[in-house]
């Protein structure tokens, strides 16, 4: 795994390759959708030389990267490459996994928050997550919404009502269930589900929202609608999205990094990795020579 | 030419393989048929050579409502009904909050260490122990050096033990099958263990506890070995159920009384011999029998319903 002396050329010329083609549709999807680009949007989340272990497997090798205020990042590469491990990171889930070991600075609000003394139950609420496979509870829509913010102690049925109605508005799912609030979340469409979980998210009002392949499961419509979603969920936030769909990335986000085998190769603003990739491995990655 | 030949013969040859493989396959299906029907044949006609014989005892007027007279031989099993139950109760006020903590302890806070697998392993132990050398035990410390002497409470704790490894099992198991996205869940959101597996976790597993602990039930109901040293073989000669003097040894709930279950009930006057009492043995194993099949059929039916009624609320 630890294959950090593998340093490819940067600056080496990208060969072409018979899935030329394939990438053409790739920069045409990236193409077709409006440049979303940099903005200059603060820095609300930083990883700095982060180093992730499970047990003896060094997983992740000195990551550093930094989320903004308004922008969506997309972490991109093969299974296995290193990026949901480093999406785990950020809100310190891996501390859930037995022999995981997180080393490194993740700066949260100008302070480090990969430390014993972090109070995780703070920290969750400020930085959401929603995973891959939807995964609302066995309870009714209005409860998978308020369990959390009633469990941090928000209280009076006005209040909740109205975290209820903004929190759906929010993820564009009210109109479809505001007359359904009570029956479960289990009758929804997986669709629906996702973007429960995602209200279930923005109830908490979080600064930065992590989602782990979020569409995996998701048919092409619903997949469309989250990330239309989440292109109005971003402005007061940063999003960071772990995904497999190389369209995705090319057209949802404003900057996106490559892990390749536990290292962060490239990172930039998401036209040029997916136009102009430096590094071999991205481009091999982008034109099919490997998943 | 040979080489037409030979492919022909090839193709015989698989013919053969395919005719031999479907002649074991159509054998093995017979054969297991057979094993199956045999196994219910048995259950079937043990069910129903019980309730033949104890049928029209169960029936007789007073059975079920009248205590036992001239030592088994007339009367009915009413006291004996009543501790049954009774001992079960207090079995599961026991040994339901204390297998629940255990098998929360072990799936949600120790996975896969050291103090799981020797927890794991004791507790696989208590479930092998035989229920007699339980019961020894505890008639050696409970109804001895605790002085409880033949007593309902002595009997429960016997069952406790003889439940426990069962019922964590069952939660364990329950609360394994809650999916892993459930937890994540909960603490993405900022909530702890103890939040997500009173809140989130237990509920959805409660459908599968639930059957588990009735099923457990029915088996503790039927127990006699763990019972005859520490509840005792016999029943106060007269209960007073309307008595709420806890001390007094006639009063019904007094756990400090000796109780005799059905079990041990059938044991002792099946034993003791006299021709007379025979009906009621039969009796009371039909009764007995009808009492555990309807604590399966109860489980099934509680869960089913929970499970709706939390899916589809």
């Amino acid at each position: 795994m630890s294959n950090k002396s593998t340093q490819h050329d940067v600056s080496a010329p990208v060969e072409s390759s018979a899935s030329e083609a394939f990438m053409d549709s790739v920069r045409a999807g990236a193409a077709s959708a409006q440049p979303r680009g940099a903005t200059d949007g603060e820095v609300v989340l930083e990883a700095r030389g982060v180093n992730v272990y499970y047990g003896d497997n060094h997983a992740l090798h000195d990551t550093s990267l930094e989320f903004h205020k308004g922008e969506i990042t997309a972490l991109i590469g093969p299974s296995g490459c290193g990026k949901s491990t480093f999406l785990r990171s950020l809100n310190l889930m891996n501390r859930e996994i037995r022999g995981c070991r997180v080393e490194g600075e993740i700066l949260y609000d100008g302070r480090n928050i990969n430390t014993r003394e972090e109070n995780l139950y703070e920290l969750r609420r400020s930085i959401g997550m929603v995973f891959q496979q939807p995964n609302p509870f066995r309870k009714s829509i209005y409860e998978n919404i308020v369990f959390a913010p009633k469990r941090h102690g928000l209280k009076g049925k006005e209040n909740l009502d109205a975290l209820v109605e903004e929190s759906l508005r929010g993820a564009a799912l009210w109109d479809e269930v505001k007359d359904k609030l009570h029956q479960s979340a289990f009758s929804l469409s997986g669709g629906q589900q996702q973007r429960l979980c995602i209200a279930r998210t923005l109830a908490m009002h979080p600064d930065v929202i992590l989602f782990d392949e979020p569409c995996s499961a998701l048919d092409p419509i619903s997949t469309l609608a989250i990330e239309e979603l989440m292109q109005s969920i971003v402005k007061e936030r940063a999003i960071v999205i772990v995904t497999h769909n190389m369209e995705q990335a090319s057209r949802a986000s404003n900057r996106t990094a490559f892990f390749y085998m536990g290292d962060m190769v490239e990172y930039g603003e998401t036209e040029q990795i997916f136009q102009r990739p430096r590094d071999k491995r991205l481009n091999d990655y982008l034109t099919g020579m490997f998943s | 030419m040979a080489d037409i030949s030979q492919a022909a013969s090839a193709q015989m040859g698989d013919m053969r393989i395919i005719r031999r493989s479907r002649r074991a396959d159509r054998f093995a299906t017979v054969a297991l048929a057979a094993i199956a029907g045999l196994v219910m044949l048995i259950v079937v006609s043990m069910v129903a050579y019980i309730l033949y014989e104890g049928l029209s005892t169960l029936f007789t007027p007073g059975f079920l409502t009248q205590p036992s007279r001239s030592n088994g031989a007339a009367g009915g099993v009413a006291y004996q009904l009543f501790d049954s139950f009774y001992l079960l109760l207090i079995t599961l006020i026991i040994s339901v909050p204390v297998s629940l903590g255990a098998a929360v302890f072990l799936t949600e806070y120790a996975p896969d260490g050291p103090i799981t697998s020797i927890a794991s392993t004791a507790i696989e132990t208590l479930s092998s122990l035989p229920s007699i050398v339980v019961g020894m035990f505890g008639f050696l410390v409970f109804s001895v050096n605790f002085g409880w002497k033949y007593s309902i409470i002595s009997g429960a704790v016997a069952l406790t033990m003889f439940n426990i490894p069962i019922l964590v099992r069952v939660i364990q198991q329950a609360l394994d099958d809650v999916p892993q996205h459930q937890r994540d869940a909960c603490l993405a959101m900022g909530l702890t263990r103890w939040e997500a597996t009173v809140h989130v976790l237990i509920p959805a597993a409660m459908p599968a506890i639930v059957t588990g602990v009735v099923l457990s039930a029915g088996r503790v109901f039927g127990e006699a070995a763990a019972l005859l040293f520490t509840s005792g073989m016999s029943s106060p000669v007269r209960l007073n159920f309307l008595s709420l003097n806890f001390s007094s040894p006639t009063c019904a709930w007094n756990i400090f009384r000796p109780g005799e279950s059905l079990a041990v009930h059938i044991y002792k006057i099946y034993g003791e011999g006299s021709p007379e009492a025979q009906h009621i043995v039969w009796g009371t194993a039909a009764l007995l029998m009808i009492c555990v099949l309807l604590f399966n059929v109860a489980s099934r039916l509680a869960g089913k319903a929970l499970a709706k009624r939390m899916t589809a609320e």
